[in-house]
């Protein structure tokens, strides 16, 4: 009788079965990461050959041209590039900026209230620093020095604004391991409403609020200035330098994970915090410290985007990338080198689909629809990855698998029949 | 295998052709439009379709950018733009007109007219312009048209006097507004005004909640919601989603008179029996202008404002809700308008403080409303609005500039702040 039940319990397997594989060469890797890659590509052609209802390798142009696009005149639009790189730094620089949390498995979905606190502590600082400093400011204020303090100022305090509002969720989470995730979206929408306050403020009878400091361009962040030997459209764009100090992060985000003794603290809090308790590290500390650091610089982020690209700060002054970087995080395995690679993918796709709705190509596609290929392209890159990290058994048989999976059980099992029957 | 090589080399050849085809139009002219929304949009679909019939009709190439935000992004599309050969340059959202007006500075050779726009005549540029349509005009009629009902709904008892009467004895009538700025201040001033000219009698009282956005479906349902709890019987709007009528012909399915007049598009597919009539821009009017204008190598006006005599401006198709006589009196309010007869802002009929005016004075500086006290960010002049002729006093709108400038608030309308989302 017990055995009977014994056998009862045994579950249907499944006819699949997903394990780790540890074995996969680099060719293998390379495979499974190509083919999955070119079947999101295959499955964005054929959407919008079946949406746009025209040819559908037309369309591929068009998303080509959104960053690469030739212009009038002859050449390729130094415009759309640095269009391009505009996003890519606000992106790779979030990404970046989340690093160091995750790294720590900290999930700080924080970005965006944590970028727009910092825009929002810079805009202030633009609005109300002026009259502060009246008396230094002459009429060509750009060039003076107190529009320089202005400038640092600023800086300061988005960093600050940005690091606090990353302190709070770390200080409650180290204190009281209150969920991070609840605690900084909760954050974003606090952040977001508190912009929505001030430039509702600051717009006073007018619909928008406009340029800060439309006319004296006080508190604008500089660029290289043309001259009459010197007149390059990429260098004197607000991108350049900005494209220089993210790459600087880059290369240290690198050397501070992998190579610095916060570095190390960081991983060991990551993979356990009783191992890091042990080895005498103060978790607690850790925690608070790492956390404040990513929302620092995010908050220094959010200072570029009000002070050297927008100009303004509004509730999309993040270009919703808060939330894209972590995706990006997620897609380079928290490797500074990686994440270029994945938010140029991912801003080259945007900027695509949007060329693509604005063309003309078809009616149908809109620029949300369009953004289905930005989608359907880093599915295809996680699916890559996860074929290259776990092997997928499929059995067609259920009898052979049965067979295969509970051999050892079901030998067990007639072994005890026997002795029962001898007993009986 | 060769076959698949054969044919990618084909695709090869075919993708280089089309980028070598971006740039072989040199004979068209070549307008551009930054556009904040897109064609799923209403207001934004208005400017789209009109700058490409009109472009068809005169033979232009349109670059468009859609979904461009109000930010440096209205740069990067305006060189864009001016990129695939573009001499003039539209935007169609009043918060690019700051970024419109850099882009200007910085590309003399280069018309921006930012629509909707307000400092372009005194903003020292000679490339920059601002264009609006008479847009108070089509507010004028369409109020009538909802005066009518309103006297409709009285006359044959069917409003509840404890509900839909304030304690002064005035029906109630509601508003969603988008912000509170003399643009939308015309706007549901005129609307007022016609309601009260389309129920033949001074009882009416106007409550416009504010949403503090141009788009925002949902913020105009709750706002639309709050306004009929409150008893409003007839419901405008500056505000360009479908939020409010939708909110109104729910209401209206479950019993309660309340009728919609909506903005940009025919609201009969949102609210088919409560939407009685839409005020609606033309836009196309002034594309075909502008573009004419740059085709012959005319300047384009610094404010072009146009209103029914030229088409600029109309009332969508009438619901089948709408009052008796409608028609009628919406072709002799319209052909008064054309004729000058007929003043929207005639100050015999509105009293501000319980008084008539008799003067205006408007300050057309650009202001920066972030400093206290605001500064002049560009300095216009001061000027009296208040016209006489030989139809009466009024108060003149669009004239001095393109964008409206009627702020009075008069008596009879009540502005409650924006309204909780829900």
């Amino acid at each position: 009788m017990t055995n009977t039940m014994k056998t009862e319990k045994v579950k249907k397997p499944s006819r699949i079965r997903i394990t780790v594989r540890n074995d996969s060469t680099f060719l293998q890797q390379g495979i499974a990461r190509g083919v999955t890659f070119l079947i999101a590509v295959a499955i964005s052609i054929l959407f919008l050959w079946m949406v746009g209802g025209n040819n559908p390798f037309q369309s591929l142009v068009y998303i080509f041209q959104g960053t690469f696009a030739p212009v009038a005149k002859g050449g390729l639009s130094i415009t759309k590039l640095n269009a391009f790189f505009k996003n890519f730094v606000i992106l790779l620089g979030i990404a970046l900026a989340l690093t160091p949390s995750y790294k720590m498995r900290f999930w700080n979905i924080g970005g965006q209230g944590q970028v727009l606190i910092g825009a929002l502590a810079c805009a202030s600082c633009m609005i109300y620093l002026p009259g502060v400093f009246a008396g230094m400011l002459s009429q060509d204020a750009t060039k003076d020095l107190a529009n320089a303090l202005i400038i640092l100022i600023s800086a300061l305090s988005a960093m600050v604004a940005g690091g606090i509002w990353a302190y709070i969720p770390a200080f409650f989470k180290a204190t009281w391991k209150t969920n991070e995730t609840l605690f900084t979206l909760m954050m974003n929408y606090i952040a977001i409403l508190l912009v929505e306050l001030f430039t509702n403020i600051w717009r006073g009878q007018k619909s928008a609020m406009g340029l800060i400091n439309q006319s004296s361009h006080i508190g604008w962040f500089y660029t290289i200035e043309a001259n009459a030997g010197f007149d390059n459209k990429f260098i004197t764009s607000s991108v350049f330098i900005p494209l220089i100090l993210v790459a600087v992060l880059v290369a240290t985000t690198y050397v501070y994970i992998s190579y610095t003794k916060h570095g190390y603290e960081i991983n060991v809090v990551g993979d356990s915090i009783r191992t890091a308790k042990y080895t005498g590290i103060n978790v607690r500390h850790v925690i608070r410290r790492t956390v404040s650091l990513s929302g620092l610089l995010c908050g220094l982020i959010g200072f570029f985007i009000v002070s050297n690209f927008d100009h303004t700060v509004s509730t999309f002054s993040d270009l919703g990338y808060g939330f894209t970087a972590v995706i990006v995080c997620w897609l380079s395995n928290f490797n500074s080198f990686a994440m270029v690679g994945y938010s140029a993918l991912i801003v080259f796709l945007e900027k695509g689909a949007k060329n693509l709705a604005d063309s003309g190509y078809s009616a149908n596609l809109n620029e949300y629809s369009a953004q289905f290929i930005v989608f359907a392209i880093i599915l295809g890159v996680m699916l890559g990855k996860f074929f290259m990290r776990y092997r997928i058994h499929y059995t067609f048989s259920r009898k052979h698998l049965v067979k295969s999976l509970t051999s050892g059980l079901i030998e067990e099992i007639e072994e005890e029949n026997k002795i029962a029957k001898e007993v009986m | 295998m060769k076959k698949g090589l054969k044919s990618l080399a084909v695709l090869g050849l075919s993708v280089l052709g089309l980028v070598g085809c971006g740039g072989d139009n040199s004979k068209k002219l070549v307008v551009g439009l930054v556009s904040v929304g897109d064609t799923s949009e209403t207001y934004s679909k208005a400017h789209i379709d009109g700058i490409n019939e009109a472009a068809k009709k005169l033979g232009a190439q349109v670059v468009l950018k859609t979904s461009v935000p109000e930010s440096s992004a209205v740069i990067d599309s305006a060189n864009e733009i001016v990129e695939q050969g573009a001499s003039v340059v539209f935007t169609n959202s009043y918060g690019h007109q700051d970024y419109a007006y850099q882009f200007a500075k910085d590309n003399k050779d280069v018309t921006v007219v930012a629509a909707t726009g307000d400092y372009a005549a005194i903003s020292g540029l000679t490339n920059f312009k601002n264009a609006f349509t008479n847009i108070y005009e089509a507010r004028y009629v369409s109020g009538i048209v909802g005066g009518m009902k309103l006297k409709e709904l009285v006359d044959s008892n069917k409003l509840d006097a404890t509900k839909n009467k304030d304690a002064n004895g005035n029906w109630k009538i509601g508003y969603v507004g988008a912000f509170n700025y003399a643009e939308v201040v015309s706007g549901y001033t005129a609307f007022y005004l016609g309601v009260k000219a389309g129920f033949g009698a001074d009882n009416v009282a106007m409550e416009v909640q504010y949403t503090d956005s141009w788009y925002d479906h949902d913020g105009e349902n709750a706002t639309a919601k709050a306004l009929i709890a409150h008893g409003n019987v007839i419901i405008g709007q500056h505000a360009d989603s479908t939020g409010a009528p939708e909110a109104i012909e729910d209401a209206h399915k479950k019993g309660e008179e309340v009728y919609s007049v909506g903005y940009n598009v025919d609201m009969l597919s949102a609210a088919p029996t409560a939407a009685l009539t839409s005020a609606t821009n033309n836009w196309g009017k002034y594309y075909e202008y502008a573009i004419e204008a740059a085709i012959k190598g005319e300047t384009i006006a610094t404010d072009w404002a146009k209103g029914y005599n030229d088409d600029a401006v109309a009332i969508t198709k009438l619901g089948p809700s709408v009052a008796a006589g409608t028609d009628e009196a919406v072709a002799k309010a319209e052909a008064d308008i054309k004729a000058g007869k007929l003043h929207v802002f005639d100050t015999s009929k509105f009293t501000v403080n319980g008084e008539h005016i008799t003067t205006n004075k408007v300050d057309f500086s650009y202001m920066n409303w972030s400093t206290n006290p605001p500064s002049v960010v560009h300095k216009g002049e001061t000027k009296e609005t208040v016209k006489t002729d030989t139809y009466g006093s009024y108060v003149e709108e669009s004239v001095e500039r393109s964008a409206p400038y009627f702020s009075l608030r008069i008596d009879g309308i009540t502005e409650v702040a924006k309204a909780t989302k829900n």
